[in-house]
């Protein structure tokens, strides 16, 4: 037990130094506090960690990691499912909607706007945004309407209009990220690669064979997936090229 | 049949109104049906919940959500707590313990502080204290988990939830359900 416990902090110690320096914007490595997936509900940013549960978005103070307080609770709809944080914004995902908050008053998240699904259905929705484009999966359930499911485009330039641009049709999505022009989905066939060089035509590039993948977390040059039986470890350093190096379970 | 012809007309009302979200998909809406295919909770007995605690490296039995933070990867264990892996060499990870948090969904971490839910309680663990991952704060009922009325499906037959029985965990898909009494 004691040697796990220096290995703990050592894989601690070894996070601290690495982004501290790196400067790489292709990945999310800018990020200081790890990084969960898109089908997350609790999310950090600076010295704020933000929860969802069904329909609150709470507000925590972390400034003092060892010692959080609330600081803010509010209501932001119904059937919330996901939060992903990019830049100064947050983006909550519920069963019909995105809703987009704005960070410039950290404590106290403000909505800025709405993005309706492209057909007014019940699905899941998680969300990730990059730049002026936001992207989510929505995923039609059995017997609530017979819509195809899909990934949707968002052009967020103006975050107070988001306006759905581009849909690629898909069978059961589930959680989504990318890494530089490369967006991975999470489908029934498996783990999908996509060129989002050009983010309002997505092309596919790739389909790996995956069984019950829920979700995945691209993280500077590797790629984390969960899956029902653990997950893999990939390297994604040419990111349209995920290399698998290992399972998890 | 009498599904079907409910679907059909839960259709419609949807067209005719576009409201199907408040339509086919209400969780409160009780009809009765006996021998059905329908969910079933499954309960988790409410003593002990609040509680962590660090032990073993275990195997997974039941994977859930992953959070990466530098060369630790967490995972969680359904409704049991959290994998603690070391991911330094990515082609080989190695479980090195594991932190019990019952009902434990959500996970994320600043400067090696640990923030998870314990039901629906946040707990604060420092990962990197002396002797081992250590509880250092408690947030009482913050967080509200998901699911505590109705299966995360629509269109289905399930067993009402009875509180008095504990925490629901998860649903079960049976076929011959006696008391299928709620849908959603």
């Amino acid at each position: 037990m004691f040697k796990n416990q220096l290995t703990i902090i050592a894989l601690l110690s070894a996070s601290f130094y690495f982004t501290a320096c790196d400067k790489d914007y292709a990945t999310f490595s800018a990020k200081t506090d790890g990084m969960g997936g898109s089908t997350a509900r609790f999310t950090i940013s600076g010295n704020w960690l933000y929860t969802v549960d069904s329909k609150m978005l709470t507000t925590y103070n972390i400034a003092d990691p060892a010692n959080p307080s609330l600081v803010n609770t509010q209501q932001v709809g119904f059937e919330i499912e996901t939060i992903f944080p990019f830049a100064d914004k947050l983006f909550i995902g519920s069963t019909s909607l995105i809703h987009i908050f704005s960070l410039a008053d950290p404590a106290k998240p403000s909505k800025l706007s709405t993005a309706i699904s492209p057909e007014v259905m019940r699905r899941c929705d998680p969300v990730v945004a990059r730049d002026t484009v936001a992207f989510a999966t929505l995923r039609t359930t059995a017997r609530c309407g017979g819509t195809q499911s899909l990934l949707a485009v968002y052009d967020i330039r103006d975050i107070t209009k988001p306006v759905h641009r581009a849909t690629y049709p898909l069978s059961s999505p589930l959680g989504l990220g990318y890494s530089g022009n490369t967006l991975y989905v999470c489908d029934a066939p498996g783990l999908l690669v996509f060129d989002i060089s050009n983010p309002f035509n997505p092309q596919l590039k790739k389909t790996i064979p995956v069984n019950n993948i829920f979700d995945i977390i691209p993280y500077n040059s590797l790629l984390l997936t969960q899956t029902s039986s653990g997950g893999a470890i990939y390297d994604i350093s040419v990111p349209a090229s995920p290399v698998k190096l290992s399972d998890l379970n | 049949m009498a599904m079907q012809t409910n679907s059909n007309f839960k259709y419609l009302v949807g067209l005719a109104t576009l409201s199907i979200w408040l339509t086919a998909c209400d969780p409160l809406d009780e009809m009765p049906a006996e021998n059905t295919r329908a969910y079933v909770p499954v309960y988790h007995k409410s003593e002990d919940v609040y509680k962590t605690t660090y032990s073993a490296a275990r195997a997974m039995s039941r994977p859930g959500k992953q959070y990466v933070y530098g060369n630790l990867l967490l995972q969680t264990e359904q409704n049991e707590g959290i994998h603690l892996i070391d991911i330094s060499t990515p082609s080989s990870p190695r479980k090195i313990g594991f932190l019990e948090i019952p009902l434990c969904t959500e996970m994320s971490v600043k400067q090696g502080y640990l923030y998870a839910n314990n039901f629906d309680d946040i707990v604060v663990i420092d990962l990197a204290a002396a002797g081992g991952p250590k509880l250092v704060k408690r947030l009482k009922k913050v967080f509200t988990p998901p699911n505590q009325e109705y299966p995360p499906f629509f269109n289905v037959a399930f067993e009402c939830v009875d509180p008095a029985k504990g925490i629901v965990t998860d649903w079960v898909l049976k076929d011959s359900v006696s008391k299928a009494n709620c849908r959603r």
